[in-house]
């Protein structure tokens, strides 16, 4: 392999790589872009720290309205003043920081899904349990040796052959639903992404160390060991930052990222996933987490309009703008019809404000499910109720879907997968529920 | 007991295994494929240390004077460095670390918690002052760096690393940042050979945990569960005795008679997580408010306690017990409970023998956690059953081990560092430490930024990304590419021990030989007495990137000097100018080695 070329390495139209790691990337981009035009993907937002959904989509009428009042005497969202909730159809609306994704609500391309969680005996209060549970896709299971979007990626036909960048975890490490799925590329920062910066003499515009540095790289991880696929793909991640030229993007316009705030980390995420998603390399699935919703203290007061004094309501507004510029991003791009997004959290928190204003934890929770190809502008599934009688424990908003439900659909109607029992080992779907259009509908819950 | 219980209610994160399920057995199979089985000596100065260090103690030749065989030296070396020497505050003294860290730029290392308190805390953020608030986590992130490059007492720095993760803590937390370096010294560092009930005591009563999980504005009647849950979750009995959030107290099965804790409740549900939580209503520390006085010390508010009976894992306190009393039943209920043993002990197996370590080492460790759980030095004495376990395949000693952990950034970083007589002490307020830090960052592996409660990942798989890679390997070939001073002296001496150690004959600095040198250097040892490292890929590998032409597609004859070598290549290996800039070739030769799945491994 000591004689492969550095355009072999780098150019030809191709990032011939093929032969230096073992990794099959000999595609050529130009034509990889027509192929992929109708490729569609999910992105999969992960709200880790179990996100208080009661406050994202509050009951604003009724019976249920009091309870959550009288609940949440502080942190409740009032239905007037500045922070009034953005009504939805019914008797629902949206957090008050939820603009972006309210738009999206009223043009039909968000769905909400009512009582997400685990069936009843497999309910976990741990972060992690849960967290892990919804990773897996095995809830009650924790020693699945893969996860569900792997396992998926896994199913034959799913990967477009010579995708370059199937999968792309936009963070500092893959989540465990792609855990068996070595080549998930890993990226945060596009930027100085690369691992000798060393100086010399420039060969086609770059310093032949860096070069030889990556030539050797792929011959050191040229195995089929798992630390050989992840030094390989950590390899080839680096050729294709530099050859596709990640670092340099331009978004559609109208789609503005947030750059400030809890946010803007989550805004230059996603920004990479439109980046990556637009460039035709066979993208099919991306997750991003978006951290800090363990609020067992000071959340907010839920007539507080300013950000900067009101924790969750930030952590949501920056939730929604990013949302929001990347729905438009695709959109601008006509590719929002490719797209879906799934959003959901570990759990829910109890109904019940603590002495601290917060909440600690509970179960069930909306989903979010926003794209082209949505049913949205919709409520799906149940709310449990907040009566005596309704509540899990007499405390938590109960689960009325399995989150495996939403998930299977979104893989079969919109990833065309077929294979739920292989995604889902063990569960036994009960059909799609509507959420994505083209599939017969049927809203309801847990039969 | 219960295995088929606990086994439902889980395994602890990531590493997707519970204790009684893992059997002896096959090891994993191997994340790489052209690795060389190292000496024992090698595998163990990678797994209870950062890494051999040429020259120090802390090498193969200093690990294989310690007896006649492995065993011997295995039991030697690991009670040396678990008797690390002391000084008269019962601190662990190292001589050039100490050094090191004696400077200003530590200062906060040397402060008691009251002086962090008045100078970070209550003078932290002086209007119109300097922002002083931050030193201590800054000298603090900083200094174990220079702990884990420098300090003799390897196993000592890997426990407290083992154990700041175990009780994590954002460091730049609201009272964490202005107090860590009590928090480091006097909660993790004291107690991480000692005994655990009174590190978790100190733990809790730390205002760093106390803010963090939200306990000091715990109270009744609608209590703040965050640290009850998480301190059973996370610190006591784990997950892995969690029975889920459906069983009630009295449902849960007791161990049986003649096991440890028999009559106890095997595991724990949700209403212990409440039940502890009202216990520890009321607990805060002196912030000012609520009538505590400022001064950061732990606080009991009457006022704010839940008086009523309680019952934890069994534990029962009536109502109105004295907070002090009812507070020991309920740590000594979750601290002494097998469960944490057990949790302890499979949390200790996965840092030091593999991501699924075998059921009997957990077993023994357990056991000797429980026995030994009021000695002062209970932890001390199970890190060493643990490592001395013999007679089950993939248990310590089982050199078949290496390979199966991946290092984390932290540890390729400082390993590499050590292994190429890297001498900068990073330290606060100082641009090419920034630099270093701001790099290494990247990786995800910042010292103490980790601010979910569970402390960085231990499991392979999460660390083997292409963000932790890149960064790790950036941040090494700054490292050794930056120099210091007007001189611009070199962090790493990479040229001075090619020129000294090798040979500073330019006929002698061919490629192969280049490589081979470098190879043994940073590793400690070759596989072939008579051809060290020629002959294997890894050493092909390395060759060829110094002999690789300007083309990047031909090759140097790799049998001659670099310094005679092709038309134009009469400099020496020290010579840095265009073409072939020979010194950044062989720095950069020096980074393949270190960005090797070879040295990747632990």
């Amino acid at each position: 392999m000591g004689n492969l070329t550095r355009r072999a390495f780098l150019k030809g139209s191709a990032l011939g790589l093929t032969a230096l790691g073992g990794v099959q990337l000999g595609f050529r981009v130009g034509a990889a872009r027509r192929e992929w035009q109708d490729e569609r993907f999910l992105v999969f937002v992960f709200l880790r720290g179990g996100m208080d959904g009661l406050n994202l989509v509050p009951p604003i009428s009724g019976a249920d309205r009091e309870a959550y009042e009288q609940k949440r005497p502080t942190i409740r969202i009032p239905i007037s003043g500045p922070t009034a909730a953005l009504p939805l159809s019914g008797a629902f609306g949206l957090h008050f920081a939820a603009g972006g994704l309210h738009e999206l609500y009223q043009a039909g391309r968000l769905a909400i899904v009512h009582g997400v969680g685990f069936p009843q005996n497999r309910i976990s209060r741990s972060h992690f349990e849960a967290q892990d549970y919804i990773d897996l896709g095995t809830p009650g299971e924790l020693h699945t040796g893969n996860g569900w979007l792997a396992r998926h990626l896994l199913a034959a036909g799913q990967v477009p052959p010579g995708a370059a960048i199937p999968s792309l975890s936009a963070g500092a490490s893959a989540p465990l639903s792609l855990l068996g799925r070595r080549d998930a590329m890993t990226l945060d920062d596009p930027s100085s992404f690369h691992p000798n910066a060393n100086s010399g003499i420039r060969v086609d515009g770059q310093p032949i160390y860096k070069l030889s540095t990556m030539i050797t790289l792929h011959q050191l991880y040229a195995g089929s060991g798992t630390l050989d696929l992840a030094g390989s793909g950590a390899a080839r991640t680096v050729d294709l930052v530099d050859a596709l030229d990640i670092a340099s993007y331009t978004p559609s316009p109208g789609a503005n990222y947030p750059t400030s705030g809890p946010g803007a980390s989550l805004g230059n995420q996603a920004r990479l996933i439109a980046n990556v998603a637009k460039r035709g390399l066979g993208l099919q699935v991306a997750t991003l987490d978006y951290g800090g919703w363990d609020t067992h203290q000071n959340q907010g007061s839920g007539d507080q309009p300013n950000l900067n004094q009101n924790a969750y309501a930030a952590r949501v507004d920056g939730l929604s703008q990013a949302l929001s510029a990347l729905y438009a991003d695709l959109a601008g791009s006509g590719m929002a019809q490719r797209m879906v997004v799934i959003v959901q959290s570990e759990f829910g928190r109890r109904v019940r404000e603590n002495a601290n204003r917060g909440t600690d934890h509970g179960s069930g929770n909306p989903m979010l499910v926003l794209g082209g190809r949505v049913n949205g502008g919709r409520l799906h599934g149940t709310f449990g109720g907040l009566q005596p009688g309704q509540l899990y424990q007499n405390e938590d908003v109960a689960t009325t879907t399995d989150s495996r439900r939403v998930h299977a659909e979104v893989i079969s109607a919109h990833l065309g997968n077929p294979g739920i029992d292989q995604v889902f080992p063990g569960y036994a779907w009960p059909g799609p529920m509507g959420v994505i259009q083209g599939d017969s509908i049927f809203s309801d819950g847990f039969d | 007991m219960g295995a088929e219980i606990l086994g439902v209610a889980g395994a602890a994160r990531r590493g997707l295994l519970t204790t009684a399920i893992a059997a002896p057995g096959p090891l994993p199979a191997g994340h790489a494929s052209n690795v060389v089985a190292p000496p024992f000596a090698a595998y163990v100065l990678g797994r209870l240390g950062y890494g051999q260090r040429p020259g120090t103690a802390f090498s193969i030749a200093g690990f294989n004077a310690l007896g006649a065989n492995d065993d011997a030296r295995l039991e030697a070396f690991v009670d040396e460095q678990l008797d690390p020497a002391r000084g008269g505050d019962g601190q662990v003294v190292d001589a050039e670390s100490d050094a090191r860290l004696a400077g200003p730029e530590f200062a906060t290392l040397r402060k008691s918690f009251d002086q962090l308190w008045l100078d970070h805390e209550v003078n932290g953020n002086p209007s119109g002052g300097p922002n002083v608030r931050d030193h201590p986590i800054r000298e603090g992130e900083r200094m174990v760096f220079v702990r884990a490059l420098y300090s003799r007492w390897q196993l000592h720095e890997q426990l407290v690393g083992f154990w700041h993760d175990h009780f994590n803590v954002y460091g730049y937390d609201r009272y964490a940042a202005p107090t860590w370096a009590a928090w480091d010294r006097d909660v993790i560092r004291r107690h991480c050979l000692g005994n655990f009930r009174q590190m978790l005591e100190a733990s809790f009563k730390s205002p760093a945990m106390l803010y963090y999980l939200d306990n000091y504005i715990n109270r009744a009647p609608s209590f703040n569960e965050n640290y009850a849950r998480e301190v059973m979750e996370l610190h006591t009995l784990g997950a892995i005795s969690y029975l889920g959030a459906a069983m009630q107290q009295h449902e849960v099965p007791r161990i049986p008679a003649g096991d440890d804790g028999a009559g106890l409740p095997i595991g724990y549900v949700d209403a212990d997580v409440y039940e502890l939580a009202r216990a520890l209503t009321g607990w805060s520390f002196g912030n000012g408010s609520n009538g505590t006085a400022y001064d950061g010390h732990p606080a009991f508010i009457n006022g704010w306690h839940d008086i009523g009976q309680k019952t934890v894992l069994g534990a029962f306190v009536p109502a109105n017990t004295p907070p002090e009393e009812e507070i020991a039943t309920f740590l000594d209920a979750i601290a002494l409970h097998p469960g944490t043993g057990r949790y302890i002990a499979l949390k200790l197996a996965r840092r030091f023998i593999s991501d699924e370590p075998p059921a009997a080492v957990i077993d023994h460790a357990a056991s000797v956690f429980y026995a030994q759980r009021s000695a002062p030095d209970q932890i001390a004495q199970t890190v060493r059953a643990l490592l001395l376990f013999d007679g089950v395949p993939g248990c310590f000693r089982d050199v078949g081990n290496f390979g199966n952990k991946v290092k984390r950034p932290f540890e390729t970083v400082v390993s590499a560092l050590r292994a190429v007589d890297f001498d900068y002490t990073i330290r606060r307020e100082d641009s090419t430490s920034n630099s270093f830090m701001d790099r290494f960052r990247r990786s995800g592996h910042r010292p103490f930024d980790w601010r979910p409660p569970d402390g960085f990942p231990d499991s392979s798989d999460y660390w083997m990304s292409s963000m932790a890679f890149v960064h790790a390997w950036r941040t090494i070939d700054w490292a050794l590419d930056e120099g210091t001073g007007s001189g611009q002296t070199p962090l790493a001496p990479v040229l001075a021990i090619t020129l000294a150690e090798m040979s500073a004959d330019p006929a002698q600095h061919t490629p192969v030989k280049l490589a081979d040198f470098w190879l043994m250097r940073c590793f400690g040892w070759a596989p072939d007495a008579v051809n060290g490292w020629r002959g294997t890929a890894l050493h092909a590998c390395v060759r060829d990137f110094m002999c690789r032409n300007t083309d990047t597609i031909s090759l140097w004859n790799p049998d001659v000097g670099i310094g005679a070598g092709p038309a134009g290549n009469l400099l020496g290996i020290d010579s840095n100018s265009s073409p072939n800039w020979r010194y950044n070739r062989l720095r950069g030769m020096v980074d393949t080695i270190l960005f090797s799945p070879q040295f990747m491994l632990r």
